[in-house]
């Protein structure tokens, strides 16, 4: 039992307990003011990053979790006019090095360029592009097969990697290659068609942004935006894949036949302008001709010779200066101030029909029929036949011909030009002329791309080509007839093709040469033989012309009637067969009706 | 003047033999507990709900990164089989192809007269049939416009 405290006791407790009480409190003020300054830094630093900083981490945390991603267009196709595929891209494989990872710039450069199979000196320039200390990128190769890159993967090169990426594929190989043209590796169209619709093949890449968790893996419910890319127009030319073929093939034995420098071919729908195909060859000295990548038929232009007879007597004819009966006393030589200008074989005077004159090709009987014509109306002619103009095709680096307003004509050009020399022309410009005979006196402007297909698959087609009324329909026929004559029973009796009437002119041009020139220093010429005509001539569908350039001059295969003709007449059986015309039921061709 | 004592709160005030009824003790303890175990099941369940929830969207998720990744691969299968097939049919291939099989190329075009009665004969065994409709219409720029109106809905 314990007594009770003392006052004196009971006052001392009090003071301890007054004490610790003061030292309690003093220590949770003491924290309390700790936590509270703690806490008004953790609040204070909060107000911070949800305000004045928010923005900036907001940013940079999207930025470590979003990963944009660019959705490449793809670049439209080009179809045929039957809807076969002419040019396309696919996806291939391209080859590329990070150089700040590769440890043996050298021995990595030389594994890669033996399995290539490339020379010395490229695997030389991949070193040092290897061994660039500040470079984050460098090709290896860009878009191989499959096989090549996994070979070139198999080798666990360090710092070498692979990405996917489109590659344009022509699917004939060199089939129509002037006409498509090509695209760099970038896919930008550098020439032909490619370039000239760069813009409607070209589509607009797209971009998605999506949030992506640490093993790269779209977050569920994490922010995505998508905008799609919009793929390019396809594009729908006028060209025959199959007729396409069989010009270039025929045009690539002839002037491997002829030994000759180039060779064009160009068909033609006679009356809508559209080209079926267009055929550009070439063949280097000492080798075989191969399809060239450059358009002949539009870029190359030359004198036409003859052919151009066709323009001036028609032009007679529907200015009615002369009639088909109409007679001309054909000396076998006149002088054109100092030149002398003679017909292809000699004669002395002689009378001949415009007819005659056409059919045996005549120099000087031109000349006679372009002076009742006049050279301002001869000039006016030749333009509205189109020449000394681009074509309304405006193919890339096309040419508009030379011809010189008839003011500006001097010395022989005065008599020249009628017989296709003194200006030039060029293929494309020759055929659709001559079409313009085919067409019953309307030119068509000649015509490649049908339509195009928009995102939707939407066939849009282009405008029908332009035309214009050149001659009357009746002197349309009547140049028909005296063309008929020319392959019956002139000077292209190889164009002739039994049971099919044929219309079409001859022509063998000098080419001028590098002295200025029709002869070269060692006294030879160089012959441009051309062949331009229509069938069936009763009722014209398909116009061809084909020209060889620099035949071999000291063979009879160098003229329009021997080089050119034969390979007009191969030609146009395949387009009759391909497009499956039948002559009318009473066209006999040249054989007489029975 | 009358007076009344009031209890003092806390204390217990008896007068005489009068007694209060007897106090029974609620088991609130028990309420309580149960009310928090249904907070409980409910919130791990909500919570149970919401993680599957998360679970399927992300498994759609990777379906749906998994589908992409697959239309793209399509695609580009789709180009190179058009790429093949257009050069199976071209007509460089099927020249070689015929040349290795020996075949030549044809002679000239030639135009006969068919009689009248022959043609009538050949239209009567053939039902006037178009030799186009035979061969078939659809060509693979065709097929490729299907395609491509699909492709156009597709994002």
């Amino acid at each position: 039992m314990t007594s009770r405290p003392s006052r004196r006791q009971r006052r001392s407790g009090v003071d301890a307990r007054a004490r610790t009480d003061h030292r309690l409190r003093r220590r949770l003020i003491v924290m309390l003011s700790v936590v509270t300054i703690m806490l008004t830094v953790v609040f204070g630093r909060v107000v911070m990053l949800q305000t004045v900083q928010a923005d900036t981490y907001r940013a940079a945390s999207m930025r470590q979790r979003l990963a944009t991603e660019t959705l490449r267009a793809s670049r439209g196709t080009i179809f045929d006019r039957h809807g076969v595929e002419l040019a396309l891209s696919v996806p291939s494989i391209t080859v590329y090095a990070d150089p700040r990872l590769v440890h043996d710039p050298v021995s990595t450069a030389t594994a890669l360029g033996q399995l290539l199979g490339w020379s010395p000196e490229r695997i030389a320039d991949l070193t040092t592009r290897l061994g660039s200390p500040t470079s984050h990128f460098a090709y290896v190769v860009r878009q191989v097969n499959d096989d090549l890159a996994q070979a070139i993967m198999a080798l666990r090169l360090p710092g070498v990697a692979t990405y996917t990426e489109p590659q344009r594929v022509v699917t004939g190989g060199d089939l129509a290659r002037s006409i498509l043209g090509r695209t760099d590796p970038d896919g930008v169209g550098i020439s032909g068609l490619e370039l000239l619709h760069d813009l409607d093949l070209t589509g607009t890449d797209g971009r998605v942004q999506r949030e992506l968790d640490g093993r790269g893996r779209s977050l569920p419910t994490g922010r995505r935006t998508l905008q799609a890319p919009r793929p390019g127009d396809d594009i729908v030319v006028t060209l025959d894949r199959s007729i396409q073929y069989q010009v270039e093939q025929a045009l690539l034995r002839r002037v491997d036949q002829l030994s000759a420098r180039r060779g064009t071919a160009v068909v033609m729908d006679s009356r809508t302008g559209e080209l079926l195909a267009v055929g550009s060859v070439e063949r280097e000295s000492g080798s075989r001709a191969r399809v060239t990548a450059a358009n002949l038929t539009a870029v190359s232009a030359h004198e036409p010779g003859s052919v151009a007879k066709v323009i001036t007597t028609a032009a007679a004819l529907n200015d009615q200066r002369v009639r088909p009966s109409t007679v001309f006393d054909v000396p076998g030589a006149i002088m054109a101030g100092e030149f002398k200008i003679t017909d292809a074989y000699p004669h002395g005077l002689e009378p001949m029909t415009v007819t005659d004159i056409m059919v045996r090709s005549s120099n000087i009987g031109t000349i006679l029929i372009s002076e009742e014509l006049g050279v301002r109306r001869q000039y006016e002619y030749l333009r509205a036949f189109g020449f000394g103009e681009r074509t309304h095709l405006q193919l890339p680096g096309e040419s508009a011909g030379i011809l010189r307003p008839h003011n500006q004509w001097r010395g022989t050009e005065r008599f020249t030009t009628s017989y296709g020399y003194g200006f030039a022309a060029t293929s494309l410009q020759l055929a659709a002329a001559m079409n313009v005979i085919a067409n019953g006196g309307t030119y068509v402007a000649p015509r490649l791309v049908r339509g195009t297909v928009d995102a939707s698959g939407t066939v849009q087609p282009m405008p029908p080509a332009p035309t214009r009324d050149v001659l009357r329909p009746e002197v349309a026929d009547t140049m028909t007839r005296m063309l008929t004559d020319v392959v019956c029973r002139g000077t292209a009796k190889l164009a002739r093709i039994p049971g099919v009437s044929v219309a079409g002119k001859t022509g063998t041009g000098y080419k001028v040469q590098d002295n200025g020139t029709y002869v070269d220093s060692f006294g030879r010429r160089s012959y441009f033989a051309t062949f331009v005509g229509f069938l069936p001539a009763e009722d014209p569908r398909i116009t061809i012309l084909v020209s060889i350039d620099e035949p071999d001059p000291s063979t009879r295969d160098r003229f329009g009637g021997t080089a050119a003709a034969p390979v007009f007449a191969e030609i146009a059986q395949v387009a009759l067969h391909e497009l499956q015309i039948e002559p009318p039921a009473h066209d006999r061709g040249c054989e007489p009706t029975s | 003047m009358a007076t009344t004592s009031l209890a003092r709160p806390g204390r217990v005030h008896q007068t005489g033999t009068q007694r209060r009824p007897e106090l029974v003790v609620v088991p609130r303890r028990r309420r309580f507990v149960g009310a928090v175990l249904t907070v409980v099941v409910v919130v791990v369940a909500g919570m149970l709900a919401v993680t599957a929830f998360h679970t399927r969207l992300a498994e759609r998720q990777y379906q749906l990164d998994v589908l992409e990744r697959q239309v793209s691969v399509e695609r580009a299968r789709f180009d190179v089989l058009r790429r093949d097939r257009a050069w199976l049919a071209s007509p460089e291939r099927l020249a070689g192809r015929a040349r290795e099989l020996g075949l030549v190329t044809g002679g000239r075009t030639e135009f006969l007269d068919v009689p009248a009665d022959i043609v009538a004969l050949v239209a009567a065994a053939t039902a006037g049939l178009d030799p186009a409709a035979a061969r078939g219409t659809r060509s693979p720029l065709d097929d490729f416009r299907t395609v491509k109106q699909v492709l156009q809905v597709e994002p």
